[in-house]
């Protein structure tokens, strides 16, 4: 794997570290995208530019509106305002998911998606774009496109190799771990080319070694080239290997800036990720956490409460939208259930 | 008991023209559900629509019989669409609540008064498929066949037909779902959002599926009609989706030959069912009373649902299917 740096990729110095600042060769540009429910605005940027060959994380306590803007960003919801602009291209506010997958942006999902029934290879062989064998009536004739399938054949092995998953090759996906998904995914996501990667909590629910490789996978990502952004919770993740930083807070962005910038913004951290985030756990005379600086007692159970934990307790109304929002998506057309 | 007329009978139910009515229709069921995950519960709307497009086209417009079989296909390309467009970009669930109204709609529809004169109401239409058997190379005062299982001509000639039908169509839905097409149908059944983040349009892939499973059930609608000679509406009514379902599960959902395996398998037991107990009474062994008049037709039924919970409870993935991979499905 390659550890060189992609001569594309500028330094953050002098990027302004400001909500919606300007950077000097964005990928993804968007411009006042609002997205409604009912009286709930769940997400509400104005501006936003994503650097071209970086790597950007996307933070805030959940509820933020991170998933429902990944969601806007990649057609799976439609805006009720605003839209992207994609390599320098503005692309309709209605636009479906698999239009913006053939342009080159492609992403992976909180809940990991892995095809079940179907063979690790036969996954990784489904991202390739444009394939001959995938029309109709070339589909009935396999001279037509056995050639081009053993050439992604060959691709998906060297990926898999790559991703140290070739001995899972031929078994069914439906019988991997949930740490092994998350990188198939990933590899999957990768035989369709990309420019533009966005990762949705890729380390969610995958054990500390495998994270790690899972982000030295992400880095080697960037160095080839690509762009990521990906939405995370732990800190130390998003310290390790993002170039910038984007909080998302109530579905607004409320800063911007490199890692440590935004670790010493003290806004951000104790209205965000508690400000105890980095201490340990305080208690009050009746045995209660003291969280933040609200001095509210939690009523989690005092000895299990982690960062991300503790965000929870913001509002409950904003998951539930986020459920109805899971619906929508499968009923582009706005068809209530 | 008379062991030979049980097994004659099963067997001339197993290459019946029903069976591979069945067949032909199971297999578009299997593209529907089996490697779409299409929730098709009318399929029976599809032979409906194509047996009364052959039909309409041929007494009323006096079609040839080659234009009037693309004319009963073409319809149910129409009905896919019909159905297609307005469901396919929900949830799976839309699609079976609006095939099995559909189904129904489209039957009542053509036994209605008002439209007699037109699809002949509930006696339907008769006498259209002459100029079908005018292909027949065998004679139909004969009867063909091998020890004592013999079928008359014209049966024969419908029971070779179907059934070649039924294998060329397994053919093409296998060469389809080896391809990197079959590929997109799968993920689309195992989860429809991920073909979408790679870049499939899965509406599309979902229409093409529908509209090839249903002219498949149109086909299969066709030989049915061309086989009795007549096209009546209540000969498609839904219990026929149902057994068209249960002849794919007994089979194995998503398997190539499981459809056709299926089909042979579900009239081989309901013909099995019904000459043992006919049989048994007729030795004593059940009394007589047990079976007597409607009965034992419901009786039949009631072994043959048994033998199927017995299947589900046992072998729930079918014949031919893969229990772990099954299983895979629920986690």
């Amino acid at each position: 794997m390659t550890t060189t740096d992609h001569p594309g990729r500028i330094p953050t110095d002098g990027i302004e570290a400001v909500p919606g600042s300007s950077k000097p060769d964005p990928i993804l540009e968007v411009d006042t995208m609002v997205r409604q429910f009912g009286g709930l605005r769940a997400v509400d940027v104005e501006h936003l530019e994503i650097q071209r060959h970086w790597i950007t994380a996307l933070i805030g306590p959940n509820g933020a509106g991170k998933t429902t803007f990944f969601n806007l960003l990649t057609g799976f919801d439609t805006p009720n305002e605003g839209a992207v602009e994609f390599n320098g291209e503005a692309m309709p506010r209605r636009i479906s998911p698999n239009k913006l997958a053939r342009q080159g942006m492609v992403r992976t999902f909180q809940l990991t998606k892995s095809l079940t029934r179907l063979p690790v290879i036969e996954n990784m062989k489904l991202g390739v774009k444009e394939q001959r064998g995938e029309r109709f009536l070339p589909a009935l004739i396999k001279p037509l496109w056995n050639e081009q399938e053993e050439s992604i054949e060959e691709r998906a092995d060297k990926l898999l190799v790559r991703f140290k998953m070739d001995h899972m090759r031929d078994e069914f996906a439906g019988t991997l771990s949930g740490g092994q998904r998350k990188l198939l995914e990933m590899a999957r996501s990768l035989m369709t080319d990309p420019e533009l990667v966005m990762l949705d909590e890729p380390t969610a629910g995958v054990n500390p070694a495998l994270t790690q490789s899972l982000l030295q996978h992400v880095t080697g990502l960037r160095d080839e080239g690509m762009t990521i952004i990906f939405v995370e919770h732990d800190m130390d993740v998003v310290h390790e290997i993002a170039d910038w930083v984007v909080v998302m807070a109530e579905g607004k962005i409320i800063a911007e800036g490199t890692p440590d910038a935004i670790s010493k913004n003290e806004a951000v951290v104790d209205a965000y990720l508690g400000s105890h985030h980095d201490s340990d756990l305080t208690f009050d005379d009746e045995g209660d956490v003291i969280r933040g600086d609200e001095g509210q007692p939690v009523h989690d159970e005092p000895d299990v409460v982690h960062d991300d934990e503790r965000e929870v307790a913001h509002d409950d109304e904003r998951d539930v939208a986020h459920d109805h929002r899971a619906d929508d998506a499968h009923n582009e057309d706005g068809a209530t259930t | 008991m008379d062991w030979e007329v049980i097994f004659r009978n099963a067997i001339l139910a197993g290459i019946s023209r029903e069976a591979a009515v069945y067949a032909i229709a199971a297999v578009g069921l299997n593209v529907h559900f089996g490697y779409t995950g299409l929730l098709n519960f009318g399929q029976v709307g599809f032979m409906s629509i194509s047996a009364y497009g052959v039909g309409i086209s041929i007494t009323q417009y006096g079609a040839p019989v080659w234009l009037a079989f693309i004319i009963g296909l073409l319809a149910a390309v129409f009905l896919a669409l019909l159905l297609g467009v307005p469901t396919l970009r929900l949830r799976a669930d839309y699609l079976a609540i609006v095939t099995i109204a559909a189904s129904e709609i489209i039957r009542l529809t053509f036994r209605s008064v008002a439209l007699t004169d037109w699809s002949g109401g509930s006696n339907g239409i008769n006498g259209f498929a002459d100029g079908f058997y005018v292909w027949n190379p065998f004679d139909p005062s004969v009867a063909y066949g091998f020890g004592s299982v013999k079928v008359f001509g014209n049966q024969a000639y419908i029971i070779i037909v179907g059934w070649t039908l039924a294998v060329l169509v397994t053919l093409l839905v296998w060469l389809l779902m080896r391809s990197p097409w079959g590929r997109v149908l799968k993920s689309i059944r195992e989860d429809e959002d991920a073909a979408r983040a790679l870049g499939k349009n899965a509406y599309w892939y979902k229409m093409q599926s529908l509209i090839l499973g249903g002219v498949l059930g149109g086909l299969a609608g066709i030989v049915l009609s061309v086989g009795q000679s007549t096209v009546q509406p209540d000969v498609y009514s839904p219990p026929v989706t149902f057994f068209i379902w249960t002849a794919l599960i007994l089979g194995g959902v998503g398997r190539i030959w499981s459809p056709i395996f299926g089909a042979v398998a579900f009239w081989m037991i309901l013909s099995l069912a019904n000459n043992v107990l006919d049989q048994a009474t007729q030795a004593g062994i059940v009394p007589a009373a047990v079976t007597a008049g409607v009965r034992g037709g419901s009786i039949r039924f009631m072994i043959v649902g048994l033998g199927l919970m017995l299947l589900m409870a046992f072998r729930p993935q079918g014949v031919f299917g893969d229990r772990n991979e099954m299983m895979l499905a629920d986690r």
